[in-house]
């Protein structure tokens, strides 16, 4: 029984991108999309962002933004959950946003949809987070509006006939609602496309220790094959790709879907290159958000001192490179584009504010890892993942020191020291600093020469062979 | 001749014993009897160089019979009324500052030259503790000599603060005064830019090389110390860390004499390829400058910025070393905060904001020397010689390494050739044909590269 469409509306407006790009051009790129998914004249392109954060809704809206206008060839809608309050301050918040957008005033009044906002800022009315997001407000990025979007709250209703999936949840509810999904798909007979922007991990300890993406949890719950799940990923703050900041992606594949994806995706502001190497980019993806939360600790600690983060840096970057030595059969490749993308996460994003935030004391590990008004802070669970796998004696190395053999994580003092800060919470912010103070402490180089002098590369760690 | 006895010190925290016997260990090895003190001179002044004696003064000065720090700075360079009423504000400021000046009868002077009734002399000024390029933090009173001969001929270590482009002349001139000396000095470089030279072969001049030279003193007796520095900081006592470089005779003993609470020193046997990338990230933090005030500290611009940047630099260290993986980590790290701040990538942004343009030169008032762009000019002429020809991945034909740094033409265009304007930089990175920077490492790492005539090695 399908179930009748709820809070459905049809997006009557679109912000073109005509000025920006010719018709054509950005027509013929759908066109070929369509026919490489075999779609017929009158069939419209499904396209789904599943999970309403920055990120999945700016996808979203990109989209909308660039195809919307040919109404009867694609179709873009994106699900959350119904029922989410907002809050009076978001509320209010809100208000000030919209009165001060000129663009976006005119266009609630046009469509007869601004009064509810004045209603829920005099505190007359309770707004949902999926009533405001048809309007294109994410409740993670109430200060950059997006244009209007179709918002389905049924999942059903929402990824039964889709062409593509664009994953947009966090790691932590992605093997969830996949599964759930999977039951909708029983009947299909038409294989989808899955794009996963999901950046955390999870680490399983038997057969033998690994690491689990979240395209192996879409793997796992769909039974859609690998070679139609891919990973797009890369610097992102959210906010800022929706206001044409230049920014750069990878989307990482099998060969079939990634190269005509990156086209479909590649914008004047957004360029997408495609890759091969799907699993290590996702799992260095969720490396890197860890480190942030140490970087927003440092940041706040030391009031901004670029000297204390270049320190911070050299020795998260060393860590990370360390890693990378036992995930990857050839770590060298990523040096570069890992360490370029870990430079904005550290900079901006929500894992390093979350690290500023709890080490300005203004919220503690208790709290959780779901912040309102932010969303998941994926380092969190991603420190614990990485924490307890390369815990593991099965996995050990032999300290350049002191000749014995030891786990990988005692080579890894930042590591250790956020698992104790926000899991084991055993020590409070101030911890990371002392273990970049420690005398004691390696020449960050020196735990790259280890890593690049011994064979390190585990392939079991992704689950291969 | 403008030579005053320091009479006070700002004494380290650091136990008396623990600090007197690395000194006593620095002393026994350079031979030094009781009663001849261990003699440390830093040549030039800039922000780093001054930074660099006064944290030696703070740590060793209590110990006057062991040894004697002092800076050579040239006499006679004014300090404009603009600065002054800055400085006279900072004094003020800093109760501490303050009655220092007031104990050593040192005070009046800034008072006349706010008014604009004399006007003060850099090396007068750093006697208290200002450095010109550094004006904004007050440093322990130094002992500044202004005659080069009389501060460098019996000295023992001396610490190159000058910048790259006055290096060789400078050395050639305490060459003269060196004729007779028996004993070597030890020579600690600072400096980070390079030169390039054509002949014989394509090859980088590095400080260290011409401090040789122009000395004769053997290069295991010259070392080079680098790392992220933002001088002010450092005094400021932020954490940082740095790495001295050279043989083994003398870095190891010198990093364990230079390292304090917050300014660890690691010790490093690679001393040619660390100094040539503390040239190669100047170069490109004045990109870095100028992507920031172009996209209003667009963190994700910056983003960009940085993976062509350093897919760049990993290229360029393929030319240069032979195990260049090995720098990724801690040459990234450096870039790191060269780019976040530091004179390069203020120069940057200034230029891109439009309040200062290429031909004011590269020696800016209140800043020092901006090394990044002779830097520049020195890795384009190196690059572009078609004598290091590879091979282009897609063409399929030989082409100059330069033709493979996109960032590294522009930033030639906009500072040296001057046929393009800071927007270049934009550009060049917004071209949807630019490679995938990944694809400029795999270039890289996927051919045999390494030159070592470019170090000047065989």
């Amino acid at each position: 029984m399908v179930g009748s469409i709820m809070g459905v509306v049809h997006n009557g407006y679109s912000n073109g991108s005509v000025g920006v790009q010719n018709c054509n051009g950005v027509e013929e790129k759908l066109d070929c999309l369509r026919r490489l998914i075999g779609k017929g004249d009158g069939d419209p392109l499904r396209i789904v962002s599943v999970g309403a954060g920055a990120w999945g809704s700016v996808f979203a809206a990109l989209l909308q933004d660039t195809y919307g206008q040919f109404r009867d060839k694609i179709q873009i809608r994106i699900w959350r959950r119904a029922g989410r309050a907002v809050d009076r301050a978001t509320a209010e918040h809100l208000f000030e946003v919209i009165n001060s957008r000129e663009d976006v005033l005119r266009r609630l009044i046009r469509r007869c949809a601004y009064l509810k906002y004045v209603e829920a800022r005099l505190g007359d009315r309770t707004l949902f987070a999926d009533e405001i997001l048809k309007d294109g407000f994410c409740l993670n990025m109430i200060d950059t509006p997006l244009c209007p979007l179709k918002v389905v709250t049924n999942l059903q209703e929402a990824v039964w006939d889709a062409d593509i999936v664009v994953n947009g949840l966090p790691s932590t509810e992605t093997r969830e609602i996949f599964e759930e999904i999977s039951k909708y798909w029983k009947e299909r007979i038409t294989v989808p496309i899955i794009i996963s922007l999901s950046k955390g991990i999870e680490a399983a300890l038997e057969p033998v220790p690994h690491i689990i993406t979240p395209t192996k949890m879409i793997n796992q719950a769909t039974r859609v094959p690998m070679e139609n799940i891919l990973y797009l990923g890369g610097p992102n703050i959210a906010s800022e790709i929706y206001n044409k900041e230049y920014a750069n992606a990878r989307i990482c594949g099998a060969e079939k879907w990634r190269k005509a994806l990156a086209k479909f995706l590649r914008q004047p502001h957004f360029i997408v290159w495609d890759n091969s190497d799907l699993v290590t980019h996702e799992v260095m993806g969720g490396l890197k958000n860890v480190y942030a939360i140490g970087a927003g600790m440092v940041a706040a600690l030391t009031n901004e001192s670029a000297t204390s983060k270049s320190v911070y840096f050299a020795h998260c970057t060393s860590e990370m490179i360390f890693i990378t030595h036992l995930l990857a059969e050839e770590p060298e490749k990523l040096a570069g584009p890992l360490l370029a993308d870990t430079y904005v996460t550290l900079l901006k994003g929500r894992n390093a504010w979350y690290g500023q935030m709890l080490a300005k004391g203004q919220l503690r590990p208790d709290m959780g890892d779901s912040i309102s008004g932010k969303g998941m802070i994926q380092g969190v669970s991603a420190v614990e993942a990485f924490f307890e796998l390369l815990s593991q004696s099965s996995l050990n190395v032999l300290h350049p020191e002191e000749n014995k053999p030891v786990a990988p994580v005692e080579l890894c003092p930042i590591l250790k020291t956020l698992y104790k800060i926000l899991i084991s919470r055993e020590q409070s912010s101030q911890a990371i600093l002392k273990a970049l103070r420690d005398e004691n402490l390696n020449d960050p180089r020196e735990r790259i020469e280890i890593a690049q002098s011994h064979v390190f590369y585990k392939p079991s760690l992704l689950g291969q062979p």
